[in-house]
């Protein structure tokens, strides 16, 4: 567990920073999944995935271990989410308050094998893809590349590239949907 | 929450939209209706976004856990790992280690350095490269995005390729055809491999490299994947493909049909149901999703034809209709490709190229005179030879010494275009060059393109640039010259050092004689 410092803050100890680190890598995903369902814009998501991981750190000695660190995770994700459009104006957040808390009631009923049993099927649906395909996903979602770079590198429209990118996604969606089925059955 | 039917097409078509940002408020009006009323549609757009979400960790995990590790090098440097150790670690692992060699209670944790990527830059995904950051900051381990990219030439991460698109179709004739959106294409008008047609109104005749005529019926979305490969989202297509265009294939979600020397048709739906019919000759059809008894494909021939009505349905056999989508082609004049050598193809490290010669250069160093090109051992700071594609070629087989520097070096490569249409003709070059192309000239005239060169310090040699020929050509046997600078650090370098050049070309185009083609 953390030890507090004169300021109140827990410092890093080897054993609580390993204990809270493996929780939210094992939990990354659907925290940020489930923030970024919410706002549905990447720079936002981010921020607000900062603060909540901070907040989280520094109420970490308030964790119970060995209960579910996900739920907890998102609980205070809503309430940074929250305060967020308090701050920011709801500009910035096109759902209304009805639907983001259905979004969050749906993010906390996911269970987090199916999330993992998803994401495993994500990866041989990928390898499904042609090189081409499979290529533009690598370069859009590599985190290094503007869509305008994408696209003037591929020598077409913005639009264009939206469109194969929908195409790209969409076929991964199916075939995620497809294998999870026949897991399932 | 009512429950209801819900267009799931245009529910992902809106989420989609809302992950890049391009929703209108109209739009966004509509998902959040769809949303609220269909308990289904809210479990599509959570799982949808988890996948977009589940992609960028993917895609950038290595990245990511090259940011790791140099970010530890500085513990590293300390004595605490080995960089064997550290390159054997898998994402989750480094960033294990980066705890381990955290300080702990007693020793000072470190804060945020100065110049964390904090910018708002339009990308499409950057965030498993902050919860590495978030992750490592919280456990006091020294910042990453400050820390300066080793400079050493030890760099491990093996370069990728960049090729801009080649050219892989063109639009062959329009008949009343409407796309989507403002998009227009005009008659002659060159396709890109990864480009996506989508045709609201009329017929789309489409050329395809490898020989392959195409038809368009819509409503129909198609993806141009190479030369020899189109996805069919949704929509009619029909294909008559040439003798030598044999195997050329058409996705769709369902089902693979690869020619074997035929005209065929295929539809599909949205929902998965496809369908194909042999008109001529013979196609292999493979199911995706579905299972065939014992085996993994089926031969289909004239007058046969399947049907999947959904995913993972078993095949229907049909009796292939005849009329409907089976366009005519009343000109058939497919493209034929055309034999252009990459550099080393086939070949082995140390074997001359018979097809590229170096004529031109100063003497001194590795090059005496006009001989035959090598294929080299690429340097660390080059792309990897792939030799069943194209590899480096050079003086000799070591690029050191290498050649003089400051100095132009000419290749030059011969190819026939006896039988071909000169008007129909398209040569795109992708070049790679230790340090540069100044010219290049086909048939000795000079070709319009940007010249380059890539000098920087530690520069990498990855990225390939495109040349297209467009003119000059002659029926017949054709040379091409590349006229490559050998540059050297303003602040000086070993002279003679190395000088290498890498090319790919993609070529086609239609013959005068065409009663060959089926």
């Amino acid at each position: 567990m953390a030890n507090d410092n004169p300021q109140g803050e827990p410092i890093p100890t080897r054993e609580s920073a390993e204990e809270f680190t493996n929780l939210l890598t094992a939990n990354h995903g659907r925290i940020f999944g489930a923030i970024y369902s919410l706002v549905l814009n990447r720079a936002d998501a981010e921020d607000l995935y900062q603060q909540t991981a901070l907040v989280l750190w520094k109420k970490f000695d308030q964790f119970e271990l060995g209960s579910d660190f996900g739920s907890w995770a998102l609980k205070v994700a809503r309430l940074t989410v929250y305060n967020f459009i308090r701050t920011k104006g709801r500009g910035r957040v096109f759902f209304s308050e009805t639907l983001l808390e259905t979004i969050l009631e749906s993010q906390e009923a996911q269970a987090p094998q199916e999330i993992l049993a998803r994401r495993d099927a994500l990866q041989k649906c990928l390898q499904k893809l042609t090189p081409v395909d499979a290529k533009l996903v690598s370069r859009c979602y590599d985190g290094q590349s503007k869509i305008k770079e994408v696209a003037a590198d591929e020598g077409r429209s913005i639009n264009a590239l939206y469109l194969t990118l929908h195409r790209i996604r969409k076929t991964l969606f199916r075939c995620i949907e497809h294998r999870h089925k026949m897991e399932l059955e | 929450m009512m429950e209801q039917e819900y267009n799931s097409d245009r529910l992902l078509e809106l989420v989609s939209a809302a992950l890049d940002e391009r929703l209108d408020e109209s739009s966004q009006r509509e998902l959040e209706s769809l949303l609220l009323a269909d308990e289904k549609a809210l479990q599509e757009f959570t799982h949808f976004v988890q996948m977009h979400c589940d992609l960028g960790y993917h895609a950038t995990s290595n990245t990511a856990l090259q940011n790791v590790l140099e970010s530890i090098q500085g513990n590293l440097a300390e004595g605490r790992g080995s960089a064997a150790e550290l390159e054997a670690l898998s994402d989750g692992e480094a960033i294990q280690l980066a705890i381990r060699t955290a300080p702990s209670a007693d020793q000072p944790s470190v804060s945020l350095p100065a110049g964390v990527d904090d910018s708002k830059s339009k990308r499409f995904f950057r965030y498993p490269a902050r919860i590495t950051a978030a992750v490592l900051l919280l456990v006091g381990v020294v910042g990453i995005w400050s820390t300066t990219k080793d400079p050493s030439p030890s760099n491990p991460t093996p370069l990728v390729a960049f090729r801009p698109p080649q050219p892989v179709a063109s639009i062959c004739q329009l008949e009343g055809a409407k796309w989507a959106g403002e998009t227009t294409y005009a008659l002659g008008e060159l396709l890109v491999e990864g480009q996506t047609l989508t045709l609201e109104e009329g017929l789309a005749y489409i050329s395809f490299a490898s020989g392959a005529e195409l038809v368009m019926h819509s409503p129909s979305t198609l993806s141009l994947q190479s030369g020899d490969r189109a996805t069919l989202t949704h929509g009619n297509v029909t294909v008559l493909a040439a003798e030598w265009a044999s195997g050329f294939q058409v996705d769709t979600e369902t089902l693979k049909v690869v020619d074997l020397g035929t005209k065929f048709w295929v539809s599909a739906d949205e929902s998965g149901s496809v369908e194909a019919h042999v008109v001529e000759g013979q196609v292999r059809v493979e199911p995706l999703t579905s299972k065939l008894a014992g085996r993994r494909s089926l031969l289909l021939s004239q007058g046969e034809g399947v049907r999947v009505e959904h995913q993972g349905d078993p095949l229907r056999r049909l009796v292939a209709q005849q009329v409907g989508f089976a366009a005519e082609f009343s000109d058939f004049r497919p493209y034929r490709p055309i034999p252009i050598h990459n550099t080393g193809v086939g070949l082995a490290w140390g074997d001359e190229d018979s097809r590229w010669r170096i004529v031109a250069g100063p003497s001194g160093g590795d090059y005496a005179g006009p001989q035959y090109a090598v294929v080299c051992q690429p340097d660390e700071e080059y792309l990897a030879n792939v030799p069943d594609r194209s590899q480096w070629i050079a003086a000799t087989e070591n690029l050191r010494p290498g050649c003089t520097p400051n100095s132009t070096y000419t290749f030059e490569t011969h190819f026939d275009l006896s039988g071909f249409d000169l008007s129909t003709v398209v040569i795109v070059g992708q070049l790679l060059a230790d340090n540069g192309i100044k010219a290049v000239r086909i048939n000795g005239e000079p070709i319009e393109f940007t010249p380059w060169v890539d000098n920087a310090p530690n520069q990498k040699f990855h990225k390939f640039r495109k040349v297209e020929i467009k003119q000059g050509l002659v029926s017949g046997r054709n040379k091409i010259e590349v006229d490559l600078w050998n540059g050297i650090y303003s602040s000086g370098g070993p002279s003679p050092n190395p000088m290498a050049l890498r090319a790919e070309w993609e070529a086609y185009g239609r013959p005068i004689e065409i009663e060959e083609a089926i």
